[in-house]
């Protein structure tokens, strides 16, 4: 049961990930977005947070 | 209704602050000029229909740099409902250029006189009805950075927009585009100077016989010989309060960084602990249990224990950023970087960079010169930035455990600086053949760093890398596991039937075979295995992410059974002075004694053995902190590259520049580490 809990657990993580990448994509196209973020938002001069 | 109000004024005058306080944002502040390079949007947090814009600090509205562009655009273009222009009210005369050029353009203007503290510190008095009716606009007087004033402004902004009140027309606005643009300016200025005459007394006995604060710690810190040294020391001091086991060369006193990294590695091995227990209860199988505690729960510690160390490093640098002292290394570094052909301007980059390279790769932008753009673009790369700083930490512990680590590490960042210099040099000597551009700035007033600001940035440094632990990292993290427990065998059934578990041996996994063909590449700067090589090519996701596959890929230097024969030859008393409960070996505990009292004490000289198996010498430690350092950096950063160079080809040839002296400067430090050693 705990194995497939944790293969489960995994596929929703990747799906997740996935979906907010396209999601971002988007926001990206539609110019609300920087196209490039590592995500340290200190120091960063970006308009997106 | 929805208004559109926006933030100008001169650099560093404070917009940022007044931006971070009507909408709540935590945009980054810093006390020098430039910090902002874009324009930014946020809604004020009192009333929703209000969209506040901070547009880059400028001197003036005159089309030349691309700060100047972006905010005269926004100004005579999108035609905002009102413009507040911040001005710095201890400069008021030279802020007061750009606030005429903004009312020039008819649009409602608010002019906020900004850091009023200093101003009544000074003795100077200000008389705001007086420039009230000069320029025809309301004046409010400010304190952005306690947040004195803001309601007053925003109830001026409100009367402003709601009677549509434009600016009083002065008989200089009519000379535009009649009189050539030099005898304009003496006109603004010489109106300037007639306004002030009467609005503004200055506290003129004060300014001549006392120098300021600031002035008097100037004669020091710029000064031609005290200033680099100077520097040095302020940097090395806080590596030494982040990194040092013996702070404030008391043996034995662990700086903060230290004190909160061993706290977090306590609480997380307490955390695998519980989930290792509850996997084995519940009855997890093989695969599942060493991917959750191998995979996940290593490979995110590895990570994660270095967050404290990161969080306070760059606290101190905040605080020196804010204090303003940050813009006098900038002004220093002038003069070194010059006979390098680049100005002291593109200095402000390249600290960034010591942040996260790929602000300081948007930060370029700010450099006059399309030569200083490129060049600083392809420097910013070279930067130690803090997802690097877990590999170096990693590899001065396991490595120069005996030695100065802060020595160490001061090294790296003395590396990266001087590498950059060379580079620059090269480039402008064989590639971009052209004037260095002059280098102005305003220095400002050492202020002392509120808490505030301290926080914020702190704040966004643990959230951004808890994000980016829970997302990317955590991914790479099990795809990493993946591609090394596994190989073609785990779905023939091979594995099974020899080694009684679909997982393969590490060292014929998939990761092993594609790194094995890369890896004697490496040879020659002294890691030419596969397991570091592998380590090169994840970072390139993320740099934390080297530090993760290393975790995973020598797992088993601190396995059960090393523990086991490691502490076999330690007698009773040796046991419980280490941790060991009545002095007998617990291995439920043996793993957590060793990563955080044996290894950090450099107790075990055979340490990570088939790490230092990989890498045998201490030269080619250092010579792999180094490729690590110059190498390509992470895709993001190369993504931010391409936007500022603006061509595939440009942006190939910068990580083909970074790539190559990586490499060289990796096998020089361990060629001539061989030959002093």
């Amino acid at each position: 049961m705990i194995n497939y809990i944790i293969v489960l657990a995994i596929v929703v993580f990747f799906a997740t990930l996935l979906v907010k990448k396209v999601q971002r994509m988007r926001r990206i196209k539609a110019g609300k977005e920087f196209f490039s973020c590592s995500g340290g938002c200190s120091g960063c001069s970006g308009s997106c947070h | 209704m929805h208004y559109t109000i926006a933030l100008a004024g001169n650099p560093n005058s404070g917009k940022t602050t007044v931006f971070n306080a009507l909408t709540g944002s935590r945009q980054h502040v810093g006390n020098w000029p430039g910090v902002t390079v874009d324009k930014k949007e946020g809604v004020y947090k009192k009333d929703k229909e209000m969209s506040i814009l901070d547009l880059p600090g400028t001197y003036s509205l005159s089309p030349y740099s691309a700060e100047e562009i972006i905010a005269r655009d926004f100004i005579v273009k999108e035609k905002p409902d009102c413009v507040i222009d911040v001005l710095d009210g201890t400069t008021i005369e030279r802020n007061l250029y750009l606030a005429l050029q903004i009312m020039e353009t008819g649009v409602p203007t608010v002019l906020a006189i900004n850091m009023m503290d200093e101003v009544t510190s000074h003795g100077d008095v200000i008389d705001f009805k007086r420039l009230e009716v000069e320029f025809g606009v309301e004046v409010v007087p400010l304190e952005a950075r306690t947040g004195k004033g803001l309601d007053r402004l925003m109830d001026a902004v409100k009367r402003t927009i709601e009677t549509k009140k434009v600016p009083k027309k002065l008989s200089v606005y009519a000379l535009a585009g009649k009189v050539d643009e030099d005898t304009l300016a003496d006109k603004r200025y010489s109106l300037i100077t007639d306004i002030i005459g009467s609005a503004v007394h200055k506290n003129e006995r004060g300014v001549i016989e006392k120098e300021s604060l600031s002035d008097r710690i100037d004669k020091v810190l710029t000064n031609k010989f005290i200033a680099l040294p100077a520097f040095a020391v302020i940097m090395y001091f806080l590596f030494a309060a982040t990194f040092s086991e013996n702070f404030l060369f008391i043996k034995g006193l662990s700086s903060p960084g230290v004190a909160l990294a061993s706290l977090v590695e306590f609480l997380w091995g307490s955390l695998t602990d519980l989930i290792s227990s509850f996997l084995q209860t519940a009855g997890a199988a093989d695969w599942a249990y060493s991917l959750v505690i191998s995979g996940i729960m290593e490979g995110l510690g590895a990570v994660l224990g270095f967050l404290p160390l990161i969080l306070v490093l760059y606290v101190l640098m905040s605080f020196l950023e804010d204090s303003g002292y940050m813009a006098r290394v900038a002004f220093v570094m002038d003069r070194l970087f010059r006979r390098f052909g680049l100005s002291g301007r593109s200095f402000i980059p390249l600290l960034m960079g010591f942040g996260c390279s790929v602000p300081a790769i948007m930060a370029t932008r700010t450099l006059d010169s399309e030569k200083d753009r490129r060049i600083t673009t392809l420097l910013c790369g070279f930067m130690p930035c803090g997802a690097k700083l877990p590999i170096f930490i990693m590899f001065v512990a396991a490595f120069f455990s005996d030695g100065n680590k802060t020595l160490v590490l001061f090294f790296i960042y003395l590396l990266s600086l001087s590498v950059s210099v060379v580079v620059s040099l090269i480039l402008n000597k064989v590639v971009y053949k052209g004037e260095t551009s002059n280098f102005l700035m305003e220095l400002p007033q050492y202020r002392l760093p509120t808490l505030t600001s301290v926080w914020i940035h702190g704040y966004e440094k643990v959230k951004g890398f808890i994000q980016k632990a829970g997302t990317v990292i955590l991914a790479a993290t099990i795809l990493i596991w993946l591609l090394s427990n596994f190989n073609v065998n785990s779905f023939n059934g091979r594995n099974q039937e020899q080694y009684g578990t679909t997982l393969s041996p590490i060292e014929s996994s998939f990761l092993a075979s594609v790194g094995k063909t890369v890896a004697p590449v490496f040879a020659p700067a002294g890691f030419g295995t596969w397991r570091p090589t592998v380590g090169i090519a994840t970072g390139w996701i993320a740099k934390e992410i080297v530090v993760v596959t290393l975790a995973q890929l020598y797992a088993e230097d601190v396995s059960e059974e090393y523990l086991l024969s490691f502490f076999s030859s330690f007698g009773e008393d040796e046991l419980l002075e280490y941790g060991f409960e009545d002095g007998v070996y617990d291995s439920n505990v043996a793993g957590d004694i060793y990563t955080e009292v044996i290894l950090p004490e450099g107790l075990d000289v055979q340490a990570l053995p088939t790490l230092k198996q990989d890498i045998l010498t201490k030269q080619a430690a250092l010579a792999y902190m180094a490729f690590n350092l110059l190498c390509m950096p992470c895709f993001a950063a190369v993504g931010a590259m391409k936007r500022e160079l603006k061509s595939w080809k440009r942006t190939s040839s910068a990580v083909g520049i970074q790539m190559l002296t990586a490499y060289i400067v990796a096998v020089l430090i361990n060629i001539l580490g061989n030959l002093f050693a």
